[in-house]
């Protein structure tokens, strides 16, 4: 599957949820998986070398993720990057707000592999 | 007779920004302010004195005056013993003579339980992906195969379960900035209150009694002996060996 060879960069400030989700990427069958902790540290690595797909956390700092999201959107060159948001943040405003900044899903935390695949299937089309 | 000029708000307010411009300039203010209050307290003790020992219709006063009299020294009784109470609640919580405050060991505690959780977190992931490993490396018969799916899933459940160590640290986050938040709320309060460090010795937390209260300190957050330590102070001094006819006279 194409969608697999893909760079994945996930972002979270705890490293647990980071190597969490690597392992469950691993699992599915990612094989290149880069980290950030930051917002933005994540946007100096999609300005330096190509993803195909980013998993965010929202709550971060000194860069959120629905701050970097606005600025992946913003920018020419990484507007049609898929992008996933992994967040505890789950009011019904949050969610409105992230898909009004152009998120192309939404997993509340705690989750479980099965609903990681399937947004993540969802999100890159052929992905099985 | 000398007339004393007196500023105009406006100099007051000047002379005031030009002194607070240096350090110096700012710990003066900050000392005038503290006397002002211990004077202004004093002036304020002076006259409920005089009140409390001023006899009922004194000086003159006519009786309707006189009970005026009462009910404004009753009142100011009142009054003094709320500002009391409320200098000692304040006072229990500033940090004590050691310049721990509970509000700032509280802190430190949820901080070490965020080390501690992620550090279970890490060993709990390092399991989960060695029990996956391992039924990676079953034979690849169907019967077995069921049953290594089966464990690595389950393997699997373990390792998401972990995130709540992200959930939890969050939540701790939000308590530790409240408790913060709180605690430079009483600093202001204790500031503004003048409050001594008589008045901190008097305001004592709740005391436990037990006679090993000393001992009891629960988990420590740093300097805390590990087992291997433990372990060389029980080599370093043997116990000297009990044979059951030691223990059976101890019963005798």
């Amino acid at each position: 599957m194409a969608a697999l060879s893909q760079p994945v960069l996930v972002v979270d400030d705890y490293s647990t949820m980071r190597r969490i989700l690597r392992s469950l990427l691993e699992q599915i069958g990612f094989t290149h998986i880069v980290e950030a902790e930051d917002g933005g540290t994540a946007l100096n690595k999609l300005r330096s070398e190509p993803f195909g797909l980013v998993i965010s956390d929202w709550n971060m700092e000194p860069m959120s993720g629905l701050q970097l999201l606005k600025a992946v959107r913003a920018d020419a060159q990484l507007k049609a990057l898929p992008f996933i948001m992994v967040t505890a943040e789950s009011k019904p405003e949050n969610v409105v707000a992230a898909k009004a900044a152009g998120v192309n899903n939404y997993i509340v935390k705690p989750f479980n592999a099965e609903t990681l695949s399937k947004k993540i299937e969802a999100v890159l089309g052929q992905f099985k | 007779m000398t007339n004393v000029r007196r500023l105009s708000r406006k100099e007051y307010l000047a002379f005031e920004e030009l002194i607070a411009s240096t350090a110096e300039g700012r710990a003066f203010l900050r000392q005038r302010d503290a006397l002002s209050r211990v004077v202004a307290a004093e002036r304020v003790r002076r006259m409920m004195k005089q009140l409390m020992i001023m006899p009922a219709g004194a000086a003159g006063a006519s009786p309707p005056a006189s009970e005026h009299v009462r009910i404004l020294r009753k009142e100011l009784l009142e009054i003094s013993a709320h500002i009391q109470q409320t200098r000692n609640e304040i006072a229990a919580l500033h940090p004590d003579q050691q310049g721990t405050s509970r509000l700032v060991l509280a802190t430190s505690e949820l901080d070490a339980i965020v080390s501690a959780t992620e550090r279970a977190t890490y060993d709990i992931l390092n399991g989960a992906e060695r029990i996956q490993a391992a039924a990676a490396k079953l034979p690849a018969s169907p019967e077995i195969a069921a049953i290594a799916s089966e464990i690595g899933g389950q393997a699997t459940e373990i390792m998401t379960a972990c995130s709540f160590q992200d959930l939890t640290g969050q939540r701790i986050s939000k308590v530790v900035n409240a408790l913060r938040y709180i605690e430079t709320r009483i600093n202001a309060m204790i500031e503004i209150w003048g409050i001594d460090e008589a008045a901190r010795a008097t305001a004592t937390g709740p005391q436990d009694t037990r006679p090993d209260a000393h001992l009891l300190n629960g988990p420590q957050l740093e300097g805390a002996a590990d087992q291997n330590e433990i372990d060389s102070l029980f080599e370093a001094a043997p116990a000297p060996p009990v044979d059951q006819n030691a223990i059976d006279a101890m019963f005798k």
